[in-house]
């Protein structure tokens, strides 16, 4: 089967100051990512683990072409995003990937069917499709009636649950997660995991989910450990 | 405890150090205006008490028709002690300088011992404080350069001659006989009968100047103790009161200016403080786990922001001050054109303590969002990330709760009190002040409601946008129509600019157009004729029409006192100082409509004496509202001793800027025939070269008239408008510059709110393009319909006072008004272009929200 996400050799560094008693301060070179590769199918769920600090959040940035890389290529359905100008960068990757925050990242001064509409507005579809698909998304993940309401007028499960409607009425073949739980209560991160699942899987959408939890870990077909700035095969501890 | 909290303060105050200067900066921009202006007007007014003796020369002057006898100077002695008095003769003749150069003047014919105090200020700078030597004559400089003499040249007043000795700049005393537009010249009283122009024609004022032992302060006294009414009275205060009208006027001006940039500096400093509320009530949150008190977090806020206002204040004072002398000498050159003394910038402590309450007041405002977000916080929330961000409506402590849900309204109303404050204090008039206060409100209010539902309706309208301009516009749409606290303030801010900029700019251009339009030019004639003796009327017609031109517009003149109105006598101060200038018509001259009730068309007929129905009266529209007089209403006069009544029949407005012969009574004809009289007229002449001719030509053949040129006294009403006018469209210019430095504030400090948003944005698939046109459009529209309705509450502004107050034909100008909104668009699209820039240059990109 041909991936959907094809990572190879993927270096990453940032230049950070450094000052020694007495010197002046001067640039050192931290790598974060070492010539990492891997790949993702089509409807494949996994799982990245590691300390934090450890660089995975880096390497989600850099997997969704928010941030730069030093070498190495991310090839996304075929297409090395790393050499793609700015402009057609964003265009592909509103096509192709859908990335659910740890703090939800919603518009406050949007309503939660306007949230959810927001990437079809940016991508000019016509707005009576913008609204059906954006209500349609709302449906599935049960917020139907609440779709005008605004950010702070609903839980944090709830906001979860509205950037994962934003997220599918994208319509991406890929999804990022972020610690898409990190702030939530146990019983409702199980509830909005087991929501982000089943609508991957309904749309066969490949999962890539930064998680510290174990159990959410396991969950998935693959767990990948970054230790090092080396990305491993692993086991969830 | 204590150590705690102080140690969280300083490493706080230390982190929000540069937003502290920030709020500072525009803090000291806000009380600025309101600060220059008031200490102006205190040192004004301060100058005008200390120095209002010396204007008037006197403690009383009593002016009469009449020589003034000395059994009525003998009665105010025996109330009030007089110490000293001094005569003077005043009246007014054409006098013929060099090449025939013809001139106006106001003639004072004054005694030994004049002046009283205050003294006679000389071209080449020396002060006198005697009067000129027999057959000599003091001139203003103003007269000498229009008739084209020196010192030392001789002229005649009349049938005498007199040698000028010196060129006055300024002197004491008051005038009444040429409507202060004759400049004067001063000679002895022994001089005054030979000159043979003390006659009836002439108007001729009999004055005597007194100074007393006991001060006097009311004129009722010594009206009560003379019994004469016909006697006109002035104290030192009615002397300076055309000043303070000015003052009055520029003050009032000054406050539109000022409070506009006091309400622009505080919203933008509200703001800073209130996102900053939001900011801090995390670390806040963080303290009272550690064991620190709600009321001590609170105490430390007031203390803080308290701290940034009065410094705020302090810095403002000093600019303020500072920029007071710099200006000191222009004031005082100007003031100098009309009174003498030292003009001082004048610290008073009614300022010093306005401006320390009025700090207060704003700093309870200000700590009120947080003080709000205080009452309303959980601590619990701190375990759920939430305690930045809570919102009124959520559950809370019960404690506190309504704090939470009326902090708008409480600012709201606290706002509105510290503007009416601020509005009396600045106007120093209780109701004027809250008049302006709620006009402004009303504005305000206004030019916000306007924008609140413009951005609704267009969220609506672009609601159905298709394609790529169609969805950017949805977008634009939903982001105007839940207009955040930044994009509003924006709004309202440059409304308010343009509402200040736009009001004084089309009453300007409706004085101007009035006062020197081509039009009107037609319609004013070249000379104003008055004092013409009835035997004159019939040779100056005879001389005109030989010039080929013809008197206008004739009226008689009579001098009247109103006496009673409705059978009452009336207790307004003016009638009883001074007799009114009154006439009778047949039908309205062309500078006059009637505005209510019908035309007096016919003669007044009581062939009898038996008939029961008054004269009907003619009575000015503007005049009518200020005495409350109304249709119907029975007019009483004495007509010098002989009683007439009338009532009003009609109200007409006068343009009085055409310099015809205009009257606030206007009589039926019928009535006053028999009155003594002189006549007023107007001339036009056809071919502007014989101007001077035909004027020279009056003035020989009739030394008893008067002549003013209208040409040259226009030019001096516009000079004197473009002089008053000038400065005030710069102030509101600078006004609207400061406008814009507190939007490039609000936006400044709005981008680090809008880098996640934007992020967000390009996350989802917008093209950096597609935001920046986001941006730019967003702004654009918010600031192109402030301008727009700010713009349009000027204009309704000044058509208000242009119609109510100065009586003008109102003028738009169409250009100036686009030109307004064209700007505040231009404005907005650099604003969100900026603020684009700023945010994608300066946040970096994935970083703010991964």
């Amino acid at each position: 089967m041909k991936s959907v996400l094809q990572v190879s050799s993927l270096t990453k560094s940032y230049s950070i100051p450094s000052q020694t008693k007495g010197s002046h301060s001067a640039n050192e070179r931290l790598e974060v990512l070492k010539k990492i590769s891997f790949h993702v199918a089509p409807g494949e769920r996994v799982a990245i683990m590691g300390r934090s600090g450890g660089g995975k959040s880096t390497l989600l940035s850099c997997l969704a072409g928010l941030d730069s890389i030093d070498s190495g290529t991310i090839e996304i359905l075929g297409r090395d995003i790393s050499k793609l100008p700015a402009a057609k960068l964003n265009e592909f990757r509103a096509q192709t990937i859908g990335i659910v925050f740890q703090q939800f990242q919603l518009l406050d001064h949007f309503t939660a069917l306007e949230n959810v509409r927001l990437p079809l507005d940016l991508a000019a579809v016509a707005p009576e499709q913008a609204d059906a698909r954006a209500i349609e998304k709302l449906t599935r993940v049960a917020l139907e009636d609440r779709s005008g309401h605004f950010p702070d007028q609903m839980s944090r499960g709830e906001c979860q649950r509205v950037a994962i409607a934003r997220v599918l009425a994208m319509g991406c073949p890929l999804i990022f997660a972020d610690e898409p739980t990190g702030s939530l209560d146990v019983k409702t991160g199980t509830a909005v995991m087991d929501l982000l699942f089943e609508s991957a899987k309904e749309v066969n959408a490949a999962l890539v989910l930064v998680t510290h939890d174990p159990v959410l870990a396991k969950r998935c077909d693959r767990i990948l450990r970054l230790e090092d700035g080396h990305l491993l095969e692993g086991a969830a501890t | 405890m204590k150590s705690l909290i102080n140690r969280y303060y300083k490493t706080d105050l230390r982190r929000s150090l540069k937003t502290s200067w920030l709020i500072v900066a525009i803090l000291v921009i806000g009380l600025l205006g309101p600060l220059i202006s008031s200490l102006l007007r205190s040192s004004i007014e301060n100058f005008l008490t200390q120095n209002s003796r010396s204007v008037l020369t006197a403690d009383i002057a009593v002016t009469a028709y009449r020589p003034i006898r000395d059994d009525e100077i003998e009665r105010i002695s025996q109330k009030f002690g007089v110490r000293r008095k001094v005569r003077e003769i005043e009246f007014v003749t054409m006098t013929t300088g060099r090449s025939n150069q013809t001139a106006l003047l106001e003639v004072h014919a004054v005694e030994s011992g004049f002046p009283i105090d205050g003294a006679f200020e000389l071209s080449d700078g020396r002060r006198l404080q005697v009067r000129p030597e027999l057959d000599s004559v003091w001139m203003s400089a103003d007269a000498l350069a229009s008739l084209g003499l020196r010192v030392g040249d001789s002229l005649n007043f009349g049938k005498a001659k007199f040698k000028i000795e010196n060129s006055i700049k300024l002197a004491p005393g008051i005038s009444r006989a040429a409507f202060g537009f004759a400049p004067r010249a001063y000679i002895a009283i022994e001089n005054a009968n030979a000159t043979g122009l003390l006659g009836f024609g002439s108007q001729v004022y009999f004055r005597t100047y007194l100074e007393t032992v006991k001060p006097v302060i009311s004129t009722e006294d010594v009206r009560t103790a003379l019994g004469d009414p016909d006697l006109f009275l002035r104290t030192p205060d009615d002397s300076v009161q055309g000043i303070e009208q000015v003052t009055k006027f520029m003050s009032l001006y000054l406050a539109v200016v000022s409070i506009s940039l006091f309400v622009l500096g505080s919203m933008a400093a509200f703001y800073i403080l209130r996102t900053q509320a939001i900011e801090r009530m995390r670390s806040a949150a963080i303290a009272l786990v550690f064991g620190a008190t709600s009321r001590s977090m609170l105490f430390y806020e007031f203390i803080r922001i308290t701290g940034l206002t009065l410094l705020s204040a302090l810095i403002a004072f000093l600019l303020a001050w500072t920029i007071a002398i710099i200006v000191e000498p222009v004031i005082a050159n100007a003031l100098a054109q009309s009174v003498s003394g030292e003009f001082h910038i004048h610290i008073a402590w009614t300022d010093l303590l306005m401006l320390i309450v009025t700090t207060l007041a704003a700093s309870v405002i200000f700590t009120i969002p947080f003080a709000s977000r205080l009452s309303s916080s959980n601590l619990n929330d701190l375990f759920h990330d939430s305690a930045v961000s809570v919102a009124p409506d959520r559950v809370f402590s019960s404690q506190g709760k309504w704090l939470a849900r009326y902090a708008n309204h409480l600012v709201g109303l606290l706002a509105g009190l510290l503007l009416t404050g601020l509005s009396i204090w600045l106007t120093r008039d209780l109701k004027i002040g809250s008049q302006f206060a709620a006009g402004f409100a009303i504005t305000v209010l206004v030019i916000h409601m306007a924008g609140v539902l413009t951005f609704e309706a267009l969220a609506k309208l672009f609601s159905r946008g298709r394609g790529k301009v169609g969805s950017l516009l949805r977008l634009v749409g939903t982001q105007l129509s839940r207009a955040r606290f930044a994009v509003r303030l924006s709004f309202l801010a440059i409304g308010l600019s343009t509402f200040v900029a736009s009001a004084v700019g089309q009453i300007m251009i409706s004085l101007a157009s009035e006062l020197k339009g081509g039009a009107q030019l037609e319609r004013t004639p070249d000379f104003f004729l008055f004092n013409i003796p009835e035997s004159d009327l019939g040779p100056l017609e005879a001389l005109l029409a030989k010039e080929n031109t013809k008197l206008d517009f004739i009226s008689p003149m009579i001098l009247a006192r109103l006496k009673d109105v409705n059978g009452r006598p009336t207790n307004i101060e003016q009638f009883q100082k001074f007799p009114l200038r009154i006439t009778w018509r047949d039908r309205p001259i062309p500078s006059e409509v009637i505005v209510e009730g019908p035309a007096i068309l016919q003669a007044y007929r009581n062939e009898s004496g038996q008939s029961k129905v008054l004269p009907a009266i003619s009575v000015e529209s503007r005049f009518a509202d200020r005495n409350e007089f109304k249709l119907g209403d029975r007019l009483l006069f004495d007509v010098q001793g002989v009683p007439i009544e009338g009532y009003i029949a009609n109200l007409r407005r006068v343009r009085w800027t055409d310099f015809n012969p205009n009257f606030f009574i206007s009589f039926q004809p019928g009535v006053l025939e028999d009155a003594p009289k002189t006549w007023l007229g107007n001339v036009r002449v056809k071919n502007r070269d014989d101007r001077s001719r035909i004027q020279s030509a009056i003035v020989r053949e009739f030394p008893d008239l008067s002549v003013i040129d209208v040409s040259q006294t226009l030019e001096r009403v516009v000079g004197l408008m473009r002089a008053t006018l000038g400065p005030a469209e710069q102030a509101a210019w600078l006004a609207t510059i400061f406008s814009v430095l507190v939007l490039l504030t609000i936006v400044s400090h709005s981008v680090g709110l809008r880098g996640k948003e934007m992020n967000l944005f390009r996350i989802l698939g917008a093209e950096p393009r597609r935001v920046s046109a986001l941006y730019r459009l967003e702004f654009a529209i918010a600031s192109g319909m402030g301008s727009l309705f700010g713009a349009t509450c000027g204009l309704v502004l000044a058509g208000f006072v242009s119609i109510r107050f100065l009586e003008l034909d109102f003028q738009i100008d169409a250009v100036r008004f686009a030109m307004t909104i064209c700007a505040g668009f231009i404005l907005g699209t650099s604003l969100g272009s900026w603020l684009y820039a700023r945010v994608s240059r300066g946040l970096g990109f994935s970083r703010r929200v991964v």
